[in-house]
């Protein structure tokens, strides 16, 4: 069952997709605390392990399309407990949209502009969601795709450019002396919450109009929204070194200590910018998903009649867990990653093999 | 709230509520003739509010008495004076008695006298009363009327409607036809340049206010068959003389269709400028963007028509209307495609970030002033910082006040007599600028800041009044969050963008829908040589418009 | 009611909030640019009591210091700068409280010097960094610097060039590049050595140099400034930075002289030009040597788990000034320049090896470099690395290639110059 008649072309997912992981990189400062060093080897690694992953959730789309996430279970599972496990997956939905409007406020009140309360940048990115999805829709969320990334990516490649006299390379030495706990911290992070994260694009996938440059386009936005993350990696361990590990946002610390020609340049403001714009960008993704599955859920005809009360619910939500914030920091960092791998990573493995199950039972029944 | 509205339309419209058919994004996305309007299509031809003619039974022919006819038409024109009715006898033997009625002002005598009344005072000596033979019609029409186009009519409200348009229509006694002749002739402004579009390079012939005039220049253009203009008439009292112009086989089929719809669902008693049909037929009401682009030359028209979109001819402006339009086409001007590319791919660069500082420097200065004060350069603080001390108000209402005097300065500008508005809006801007800062009243950075916001609005001429509106809105979000503010209101702008489509396609293809084919016109320009095929986003029926090897270059020339 | 008034409720909903929440939060972080007072140098000294510090603020006065001087008629006599201090006991408990003393509050972003004295500076500078990295508003780009005696009277020494003492400080640690005998720290680098694993940083001393002259009246300034009378006889003092001080978890350890500093440069691939006075080959008189491109290269060599590190430096420099009336231009010569120069830039860095070795403080980062290159040797001899740097063996290699001798060959006459 299809909520809207918007179709987007394969080229605009690629900039989706990219998106939704260039939107965790202000959230990389979890795993900059365990391995400030080897960053990048815990992002290759994680890199590898999840491409197979990536590949099911394709295949999983394919294999019924034009059914989001909600038509998947439904058909997978059966009646009952596919409304339940979709019900779950709503509700973790609901408290991840909360917790990734939440980082960009706290982190934007504590680095940039003190005194204004994290209550007001968060209403505001709620505003802009509200918006987009009731005057647009799907196809809204996928032509803001480019936008967000040549952003992204025009401004990292500026910051290499003006922070190449601050690279040491030395801070990358010694290369492989890592505690293994915490580069398999490292990476169970990564893979659950940053890369983990695709799976919701079950719910996207089935609005896609040309399918046969699917496959391609998809593999290409994760290698994209891999290639800023170790370009993020690269920047923050090559100025920083070792020191990436006391800051609570190394990525602008980064970029506070640009010098053009021995002048301090400052130009943190333009970072803050793309900041905000990526950040922006995951959260209306996830918005967009929350809506979808709960209006599939709850069978309602269209979703536009449900922004208003879940944009209230996530603000209200936002608001609860700010009241703690350095909980819920501690709680990204460790619980939410399990939360995370379960159901971004285990609970697809077991839908996609209860499906095969099926169809092989359905071609030997006969 | 909405009762005391539905009240108020109730009373106006005495309970009949028409219905016009809503352009979104849902059913611009299908753009198929089945969809929409066609339930109301009917109803809104039933439901019309009556006629201002209401004495005219529109379905009654004429008689085929002089008199009686003579008698409808002078009732329904009243007594103006400009209505001429000429009787004179033809005829074998003068025997027939003929009537013409015509508007001085609106005709070309000199067809009236030499070839409509010469011919029949003097040369119709053989012709004879319908009671006896029955081909007198035809033979007045085929060979005394010595004009180029010539109608019969038997309707009054029809020859009404002629008559008003510049039309002469002849009367005979005894037959219950009347002949339209085409002898409109007006005073015009001619071709002139257009004030509007300036260009250095290029033609410069623009458009005039009458009708025939445009099509004639856009026929001097594009001088292949396929060129169709198509009529029609919209505005009740205005009856404005509407034209679609395209090119068959290169704009696409619903493009078409779902223009003429628009254009036929408009109903609405005056069109006085293109402006009107603009807004009538927008796909997005509430946008603060055009969605429907205007140009005031025949080549910028024809270009367009030439790349698959649809031209709107009105008569009595000079501004056609081309759809669909892309928000990119603002960053177009026709000097581009006749200067080299390099220089044109420049200049495209320049107006987008003339555009950028347009909307967002006065919004950046605030913030970057009072939010983030770290980010200026330490020697550039400490002059601003003193040129602020003792300044009455905050930067902000500053800022504010200076936005509001360049909007009025502007608009003086515009509206004062040509000897007097150069010097006035020089001295307006200087002396008050500078005035102001040697009162205290405002520092000279905000000067500064405003005259170069104020410059670069006139980069961008189609975006203006967008830009102007949007200005103020980042302002106050500026104002109020500072950088953050700033983003918002990008953001913002950026979804509206997206939502918005002209005629189904999407406003900001080729970057948004990413259309590789058509980035080589979007952001730089490619050279002709490379340009092969028509856009794609809007979606030609012929989609390819030269050769495939056209680069130039003296070693080729030689194979 | 037709059911698409819900697009029209959420427009109008959305639009209402934000605008009501535009009007009643009063844009918390507001502020004027003249509600901010600018501070450009920090000093800390040693408090009046045990335990606790004097914080000194240098404030800028903006209408003195904006393009174009200061207001008509005054001509000098507008202070640029103004002191203020404040005693205390935790960094930002004192302060905030300055801004009882201040009319507008201090806005810390555009600070450019963080200067310690003496005595803080031994007994430990541990407890004053943290504000500096941890609050956002303070950049950690800021130069850090050791005052000879007290902070105070760096921060009260009126420049003659620039209007405020923390600008003509900044601008001379910029001039290391000259003389290269210091190196400008920041306050982020410091840190990050002292994160490093068993490093110490050297961060430059600065002290005022009173100078031999005596100014003169006509150098007076118009106005009727306070210099006259008794003040004739007072000497002309500038800023001076004189030699370098090495911080080992904090605190001061010890002081580096401008030689020793001067190879500390060298080792650290920070040295950017400046002038080596080496005997000339005869040995009687004395050749200037410029230096213009150093790179040095620290390989640790470990063998049979003992490491020992190789020094290479590679410079490049010509001759610039001769007091001799040789003519130096002919290869052979100007080789053997360059083995002197290799001699005397090796007994100086061997020099600063031992004294860095007597202070057990490991300004190179040598440890690190052994950390780099085989992670569990470092293990085993971390824990006692201030025994290890004493016994570590350092070979240091110089390479110096002169490489012409500027524009003449010798002033001299031409039978003279063999």
């Amino acid at each position: 069952m299809q909520l809207e008649k918007g179709r987007f072309s394969s080229l605009e997912l690629l900039f989706l997709v990219a998106g939704l992981m260039q939107g965790s990189i202000y959230v990389s400062t979890y795993t900059f605390s365990n391995t400030p060093r080897d960053e990048w080897l815990a992002l290759l690694i994680s890199w590898s392990i999840f491409l197979p992953f990536a590949l099911m959730y394709l295949k999983l789309s394919e294999k019924y399309p034009g059914d989001s996430l909600v038509g998947i279970h439904d058909k997978v599972y059966g009646g009952l407990a596919g409304k339940i496990l979709s019900a779950v997956y709503c509700m973790y939905f609901i408290i991840s949209s909360a917790m990734n409007f939440r980082f960009p406020s706290a982190f934007l009140t504590i680095n940039f502009m003190i005194a204004t309360p994290v209550i007001a940048f968060a209403f505001f990115l709620v505003a802009l969601c509200l918006f987009a999805t009731t005057a647009g829709g799907v196809e809204t969320v996928a032509r803001l795709g480019i936008f967000n990334s040549v952003a992204v990516v025009a401004s990292l490649l500026l910051y290499l450019v003006l922070l190449i006299p601050k690279i040491e390379l030395p801070h990358f030495f010694p290369i492989l002396d890592v505690p293994p706990k915490k580069l398999l911290h490292s990476v169970h992070i990564i893979t659950s919450e940053y890369m983990g994260e695709l799976f919701v694009l079950s719910s996207i996938l089935p609005y896609v109009s040309d399918r046969n440059l699917l496959r391609k386009n998809y593999f290409r936005g994760i290698s994209l929204g891999n290639f800023s993350f170790l370009l993020v990696a690269f920047l923050v361990t090559g100025v920083l070194g070792n020191e990436a590990a006391i800051f609570t946002g190394p990525l602008v610390e980064t970029t506070r200590l640009v010098e053009v020609m021995n002048i301090n340049a400052r130009i943190e403001f333009v970072f803050m910018g793309f900041l905000i714009i990526t950040a922006f960008y995951k959260c209306l993704i996830l918005f967009y998903v929350t809506l979808v599955s709960i209006t599939e859920l709850l069978a309602l005809r269209s979703y536009k009649l449900f922004a208003l009360p879940l944009s209230l619910l996530i603000f209200s939500l936002v608001m609860l867990t700010n009241e703690n914030g350095p909980a819920t920091a501690a709680a990204g960092r460790n619980s939410w990653a399990f939360v995370s791998l379960i159901m971004l990573m285990i609970i697809p493995l077991v839908t996609s093999f209860v499906s095969l199950m099926k169809t092989a039972f359905r071609k030997t029944g006969r | 709230m909405n009762f005391i509205l539905k009240l108020l339309y109730n009373i106006k419209y005495g309970g009949q509520r028409k219905k016009k058919p809503r352009y979104n994004a849902e059913t611009s996305a299908e753009l198929s003739p089945d969809t929409g309007g066609k339930a109301q299509k009917g109803g809104a031809e039933s439901n019309r509010p009556p006629e201002p003619e209401a004495a005219v039974d529109p379905s009654l022919a004429i008689s085929d008495k002089l008199d009686t006819n003579f008698e409808k038409l002078k009732e329904i024109f009243g007594g103006s004076g400009d209505v001429v009715f000429r009787e004179f006898y033809f005829g074998k033997e003068k025997t027939l008695r003929g009537g013409l009625v015509f508007i001085d002002g609106l005709v070309d005598k000199t067809i009236i006298n030499q070839s409509i009344i010469k011919p029949m005072m003097y040369d119709s000596s053989y012709l004879c009363s319908e009671s006896e033979c029955e081909k007198t019609p035809e033979s007045i029409e085929s060979s005394l009327l010595s004009v180029g186009e010539v109608q019969r009519e038997c309707e009054t409200a029809k020859l009404v409607s002629h008559i008003s348009s510049g039309d002469t229509v002849f009367l005979v006694d005894g037959f219950n036809k009347a002949f339209v002749i085409s002898t409109r002739k007006w005073e015009n402004r001619g071709i002139q340049e257009p004030q509007t579009e300036i260009v250095v390079r290029g033609p410069r012939e623009g458009f005039s206010e009458s009708l025939r005039i445009n099509t004639s220049l856009l026929r001097r253009k594009i001088k292949s068959p396929d060129l169709t203009f198509e009529s029609m008439v919209i505005g009740q009292r205005t009856k404005t003389d509407v034209c679609i112009a395209y090119l068959k086989g290169v704009t696409p089929q619903h493009v078409l269709e779902e223009l003429r719809r628009r254009l036929k669902a408009i109903d609405t008693d005056s069109i006085l400028e293109s402006g009107y049909i603009e807004q009538l037929i927008e796909d997005n009401p509430f946008s603060l963007f055009p969605v429907i682009g205007n140009t005031e030359k025949p080549d910028v028209a024809a270009a367009k028509i030439l790349e698959g979109r649809a031209a709107v001819i009105v008569d009595g402006t000079p501004f056609v209307l081309t759809v669909p339009y892309l928000f990119i086409e603002s960053f177009q001007t026709s000097e581009d495609y006749y200067m080299r590319y390099w220089f044109a791919s420049f200049l495209r660069f320049i107006r987008f970030f003339a555009f950028f500082i347009t909307v967002f420097a006065p919004s950046i200065y605030l913030a970057v002033l009072t939010y983030h004060p770290e980010m200026i350069p330490t020697p550039l603080l400490f002059t601003l910082a003193a040129s602020e001390e003792g300044l009455p108000f905050p930067i902000f209402i500053e800022m504010f006040l200076m936005l509001i005097v360049f909007e009025i300065l502007r608009e003086a500008g515009v509206r004062l007599p040509r000897p007097v508005g150069q010097a006035v809006s020089i001295v307006g801007a200087l002396v008050i600028g500078q005035a102001a800062v040697a009162a205290g009243i405002v520092s000279d950075f905000t000067v500064i800041v405003i005259a170069i916001t104020a410059i670069s609005s006139f980069c961008v001429t189609s975006q203006a009044d967008s830009g102007a509106l949007l200005r103020f809105i980042c302002y106050f979000f500026g104002a109020a969050l500072g950088g953050f503010g700033i983003v918002v209101t990008i953001l913002w702008i950026l979804i509206s963008l997206t939502t918005i489509r002209s005629l189904g396609v999407p406003y900001l293809s080729p970057i948004a829908p990413l259309v590789m084919e058509d980035l080589k016109d979007a952001l730089i320009r490619f050279p002709h040589w490379k340009m092969t095929n028509r856009p794609k986003s809007l979606d030609p029926e012929d989609v390819r418009r030269q050769g495939d090897d056209q680069m130039p270059g003296a070693y080729r020339n030689e194979q | 009611m037709n059911n698409k008034s819900w697009k029209f409720k959420n427009a109008a909903v959305t639009a209402l909030s934000a605008l009501l929440m535009l009007s009643l939060c009063g844009c918390w972080s507001y502020q004027e640019l003249n509600n901010y007072s600018y501070v450009v140098g920090l000093g800390i000294d040693k408090g009046s009591s045990p335990g606790r510090f004097r914080i000194i603020e240098q404030l800028a006065v903006p209408s003195a210091l904006k393009k174009g001087g200061g207001k008509d008629g005054d001509g000098g006599g507008t202070e640029s700068f103004w002191n203020v201090e404040s005693d205390g006991d935790t960094v930002f408990a004192t302060i905030r409280d300055i801004t009882r003393k201040v009319q507008r509050k201090p806005f810390y972003g555009h600070n450019k010097v963080l200067v310690f004295g003496n005595e803080i500076a031994r007994e430990g500078i541990f407890p004053f960094i943290d504000f500096f990295v941890r609050d956002s508003e303070p950049r950690s780009t800021t130069w850090l610097v050791v005052a000879k005696n007290k902070a105070d009277e760096i921060l009260h020494h009126k420049p003659h060039l620039e209007k405020i003492p923390a600008d003509k400080i900044e601008k001379i640690l910029e001039s290391h590049i000259y003389t290269s005998s210091y190196h400008n720290i920041q306050v982020r680098e410091f840190v990050e050595n002292m994160l490093s694993e068993g490093q110490a940083a050297v961060v430059p001393i600065i002290e005022i140099y009173e100078q031999k002259i005596i100014p003169s009246e006509s150098k007076e300034e118009k106005g009727g400034s306070s210099r006259g009378g008794d003040e004739k006889k007072k000497p002309d003092t500038v800023l001076m930075i004189n030699n370098c001080a090495v911080f080992k978890d904090y605190r001061m350890v010890g002081q580096l002289d401008n030689i020793e500093s001067r190879s500390y440069s060298f080792v650290t691939n920070n040295a950017k030009g400046g002038i080596i006075v080496i005997d000339s080959p005869e040995g009687k008189e004395k050749l200037d040597i410029e230096f213009y491109g150093v790179k040095s290269k620290i390989k640790p060599i470990i063998k049979d788990e003992k490491p020992s590190i190789s020094v290479t430096v590679k410079i490049r420099c010509g001759l610039a000034d001769q007091q001799s009336k040789k003519n130096y231009a002919t290869p052979e010569k100007l080789k053997k320049i360059g083995e002197k120069v290799n001699a005397e830039v090796k007994k100086e860095i061997m020099d600063c090896i031992s004294k860095s070795k007597e202070m057990k403080a490991d300004i190179f980062g040598f440890g690190n470099e052994i950390y780099r290159k085989s992670p569990k040797t470092w293990k085993k001899l971390k824990n006692n690395w201030d025994e290890e740097y004493k016994k570590l063996d350092v070979q240091v290699k110089v390479e110096a290639n002169v490489e012409g001798t500027a524009t003449i060959r010798s002033i001299a006459k031409p039978g003279e110059d063999k």
